[in-house]
This record gives C-alpha cells, sequence and structure tokens, in this order.
C-alpha cells in the first residue's frame, strides 16, 4: 500500500514521533508505514484517519491504484 | 530525524532494550543456575527477572510495543509452526520406516520427542479450533 501520511505530517509541521504519540503506537511504526514496509492495521488505519479528518481511502491506496 | 524524535526513539530503545535483556538474563539465570546445581535460586532470580521486566514495562509511559511488533511475533510463531511441523513430517516417518527395516531402533528419548511434538501440534490444533470458534 501507499499513503500520502509524510505530505499530511509535513502539511501540520508534524513529527513522526508526535503522530505516533497522538495515535498510540511507537515512532518505528510510523517510519515503516510511511516506508511501505508495514501495513497499519484497520483500527490503526481509522485513528489515523480520524487524526487527519480524512476518510483513511483518501490517505492510503492500494499500490496497483 | 530532528532532535526530539531522536530523544524519543533513544529513550524508547533503552526501555525495548532493557526489557529484552532482561528477559534474556533471567532465562539465562534460570538455566545456568539450575545446570550448576542452584534449582532454587534459579527459579528465584527468575522470578525476580520476569518481575523486573514487567515493571519496566509498565513504568513506560508510552507504548512499548504495538501492534507491529505483534504482526512480527506473529509472522516469526508463524514460521517457527511451520518449519517445526516440517521437520517432524520428515523426520519421525523417515524414522518409521528405518525401524521397520531394521536400521534404526526407536530409544525412549525419541518417544519423547515425538510425544511432545504431538502435544505441541495438539494444543495448536485445539486453538485453531478456539479461535475459528470466536471469529
Amino acid at each position: 500500500m501507499k499513503n500520502d501520511l509524510p505530505d499530511l505530517r509535513e502539511e501540520r509541521s508534524l513529527s513522526q514521533a508526535d503522530l505516533a504519540d497522538a495515535v498510540g503506537v511507537t515512532r518505528q511504526t510510523i517510519n515503516a508505514i510511511e516506508r511501505g514496509r508495514y501495513d497499519p492495521s484497520l483500527e490503526l488505519a481509522l485513528k489515523l484517519g480520524e487524526f487527519f479528518d480524512r476518510p483513511v481511502e483518501k490517505i492510503f491506496r492500494l499500490d496497483e491504484e | 530525524m530532528t532532535f526530539t524524535e531522536i530523544a524519543h526513539d533513544s529513550n524508547v530503545s533503552t526501555y525495548r532494550n532493557a526489557y529484552r535483556a532482561t528477559w534474556a538474563a533471567a532465562f539465562a539465570c534460570y538455566f545456568g543456575l539450575i545446570a550448576i546445581g542452584y534449582p532454587l535460586a534459579g527459579v528465584g532470580t527468575f522470578v525476580v527477572g520476569v518481575a523486573v521486566a514487567v515493571s519496566l514495562r509498565q513504568t513506560y509511559g508510552g507504548p512499548l510495543f504495538d501492534e507491529r511488533d505483534r504482526e512480527i511475533h506473529r509472522t516469526a510463531a508463524d514460521w517457527t509452526v511451520a518449519v517445526f511441523g516440517w521437520a517432524a513430517a520428515v523426520t519421525f516417518p523417515t524414522l518409521v520406516v528405518l525401524e521397520a527395516l531394521g536400521r534404526y531402533e526407536w530409544s525412549a528419548w525419541t518417544t519423547t520427542i515425538a510425544g511432545a511434538v504431538f502435544a505441541f501440534y495438539g494444543l495448536y490444533a485445539l486453538l485453531l479450533v478456539s479461535v475459528r470458534l470466536r471469529q
């Protein structure tokens, strides 16, 4: 999956650690998601969507899209 | 990486490393002390080690381990079960054939290992059914 987390973070001047604290995971997990090495659980994806006030599908998309 | 992120990572890493090292030390003391003839000291040290590890996890303010760590553990567990299963599926039928051909004598320890493998996969099958029923 691809995602827009780095851009969304940058728009809000947030560090990976800030975002990690906000959604209750480690910074390494945010880093792994941004680098496409880890696909978040549905729960975490929904938390990220809620945090950025965006539908999940506007943050994450399948590789072939 | 910003200074805040480095400080944050350093703090998390310290706790995570301390947690893992405590578990490793607890197991090392447990087996080591039992091996050299101090079983009660081994068990006592192990219990203290586990208590320290649990308190380390509790005293850390944020999530020390999260869903990615659980996923990593799950993947490692999947591989362990698969490797163990394939090894058993090759080894034990081979030993049975060799014994039937008179080229191997079934020993007590082989029977113990076979029993342990059977119990392991019996438990696995039970848990599979249990988890499936819940979902």
